[in-house]
């Protein structure tokens, strides 16, 4: 069997047309969702990230802000901003760009960001509500290996879903997506990770296996069973002197020979990459909705 | 193999015998106590019982107690404001609602309201949040107490596979994550698939939080593994245990019943250890898991 390929970009494309309907509908309302971004440091890959959800939002016709910060800002200036987006009606949802230099603390900033506007859904208050089933702001990655799942007819409901990883991006929130009793969830689902002694003991029992651990390879053909529905998570950045850039883009799995024994897998680049931005517009919008209701 | 039935009491002695001795180091270094804070809504007799049962355990330990009643016609407003004061009195570094709150109220609403920093029965969102991130925070005392009894069965959780088969998973999800931090994998089953036996039969450490009785046979266990037997509460018709526990006792190398609700000893004495590791915090020391 030759797997189907599920394109992440068509995918995110009719998500986009979605949300850009809801956006116009909001509109005559007099609801406009917005979204600040908070960029700290001049890292180029946060900086190619935070350009294509300044494009996204664009697309759909929100608003959208990048507040830039210099590497050293200190710490206390980055919550002020924070403090300032939180207040401002414009915004409907916050996300602050990650990673932060050292001398900023993650887990101080994720916590200073209002729960309401965490489009990011990193918020501790959104991850205890994501884990005990509450409704909550989905976290984007996660979130859109459920779309393209359910979107590409592999409902996940009863399958044995297989999580390789246990990031808190991730393998932690997508495990919790896939358990609750919901649509497009309601899956078995299993975490591996170093841990394990023989992590092909399990991924060998996965109707959907999900590949997360941010090593090129690491999911080789004989770790598979035959029908498999296959989605790689991982972006490896392999040095290549034939590209311009330098490097050209891998994920975690062997994809020449995994596509051999597939049912359905995800290609790196053009997979789950673009459902992340999609998700965090998603999130964004639907921010703007509660926001609004009170 | 010999099977073991996990005795509840005997664990909950060997922690009680190390809270005790903590106790006697701290009180070298410091004159303060440890102090809880309960709150009572309504007269339901088995939360008095549970209350004074709690209210007893930490006298016995010099520990200060403020246990504050209220009616059972009391707003959430009425609530909210007790558990502020609570909060900001520097005398109680621990506190909770007792549970069941009436319906009327916003439950929620109350738990949420709890300071994070002296939420020792780990009902808080961000407590919560903080398992799933593997942050420094307080496991619900019933997670607790699971963590301490599979640590007491002596087999190591590193590299062990659990499975978990739970609906609703109040307990099972908070303790898988506390399982997947001590570096199992973890195979949560919310839905009874058809494969379910062949699922159960890879678990090192099985976890049956199910509604259906008896569910769980012995030729759905790998041989040697540990069983924990959660059961669910149906309508005050007692408590339905998941497992067979005949054929499974054949097989599993132990197993542990939880009994029902929040309260069981053994919680009350993860309790009083949340509340020592609360105040040892609010003092600067060091935590010792």
């Amino acid at each position: 069997m030759t797997a189907k390929i599920i394109s992440g970009n068509e995918v995110a494309k009719e998500i986009r047309q979605e949300l850009k309907g809801r956006v116009a509908e909001l509109k005559e309302k007099g609801i406009v969702p917005g979204l600040g971004v908070v960029l700290v440091g001049e890292d180029p890959a946060s900086i190619s990230y935070v350009t294509s959800k300044a494009k996204g939002s664009q697309e759909i016709g929100m608003f959208e802000e990048t507040i830039r910060l210099p590497a050293d800002v200190p710490e206390e200036e980055v919550l002020k901003v924070i403090d300032g987006l939180n207040k401002d009606p414009k915004f409907s949802g916050i996300l602050v760009q990650l990673p932060l230099p050292d001398h900023i603390s993650v887990e101080k900033v994720i916590g200073y960001i209002s729960p309401e506007k965490d489009v990011d859904g990193f918020h501790p208050v959104n991850v205890g509500k994501l884990l005990r089933g509450e409704p909550c702001p989905l976290p984007c990655t996660p979130h859109g290996v459920q779309q393209l799942l359910f979107r590409s007819g592999n409902d996940p409901a009863g399958k044995h879903v297989v999580v390789c990883g246990r990031s808190n991006i991730v393998g932690k929130p997508l495990a919790a997506i896939l358990m609750q009793k919901a649509e497009g969830a309601n899956a078995v689902v299993t975490v591996v990770h170093t841990g394990a002694k023989d992590i092909s003991y399990y991924t060998k029992q996965a109707d959907i296996l999900i590949a997360a651990m941010g090593r090129p390879n690491a999911i080789t053909a004989d770790m598979v069973k035959e029908g498999t529905v296959v989605i790689d998570v991982g972006v490896n950045r392999i040095p290549d002197e034939s590209r311009k850039s330098g490097f050209r883009l891998a994920g975690d799995v062997d994809f020449e020979a995994v596509k051999e024994k597939a049912s359905f897998i995800t290609p790196v680049p053009g997979g789950v990459g673009p459902m992340t931005v999609t998700m965090l517009l998603y999130n964004t919008v639907e921010a703007a909705i509660r926001l609004n209701e009170g | 193999m010999p099977m073991k039935l996990l005795n509840e009491a005997e664990i909950g002695g060997k922690i009680y015998a190390g809270i005790v001795a903590e106790l006697e180091e701290l009180s070298q270094k410091t004159d303060k106590v440890p102090g809880l804070g309960m709150v009572v809504v309504g007269e339901d007799p088995a939360s008095l019982a549970s209350i004074r049962c709690k209210e007893k355990q930490c006298r016995k330990l010099g520990f200060y107690v403020d246990i504050r009643f209220l009616p059972a016609t009391a707003s959430q407003e009425d609530i909210c404001a007790t558990v502020r004061q609570l909060n900001k009195d520097s005398r109680v570094q621990g506190l909770f609602c007792q549970l069941p709150l009436p319906e009327t109220l916003q439950k929620k609403n109350i738990l949420a309201a709890v300071d994070p920093g002296k939420d020792v029965c780990g009902r808080h969102p961000i407590n919560a949040g903080k398992l799933f991130s593997g942050n420094q925070g307080f496991l619900p005392c019933n997670v607790y107490s699971l963590m301490q009894v599979i640590d007491f069965a002596g087999q190591p959780i590193r590299g062990k596979t659990a499975v978990m088969i739970s609906r609703r998973g109040v307990v099972s999800r908070p303790l898988a994550l506390a399982l997947l931090r001590r570096n199992a994998s973890v195979t949560f089953c919310p839905v009874l698939t058809g494969n379910l036996p062949e699922i159960c039969r890879t678990a090192d450490i099985l976890v049956a939080e199910t509604e259906k009785p008896g569910l769980i046979k012995g030729n759905w266990i790998k041989p040697g593994a540990m069983v924990i037997d959660i059961g669910t509460t149906r309508n005050n018709r007692g408590k339905a245990s998941g497992i067979v526990l005949k054929e499974v006792a054949e097989v599993a190398s132990c197993i542990f019943t939880l009994p029902a609700g929040e309260d069981s000893p053994l919680a009350i004495t993860m309790l009083i250890k949340n509340t020592l590791h609360a105040f040892k915090q609010t003092c600067g020391m060091q935590l010792q898991h």
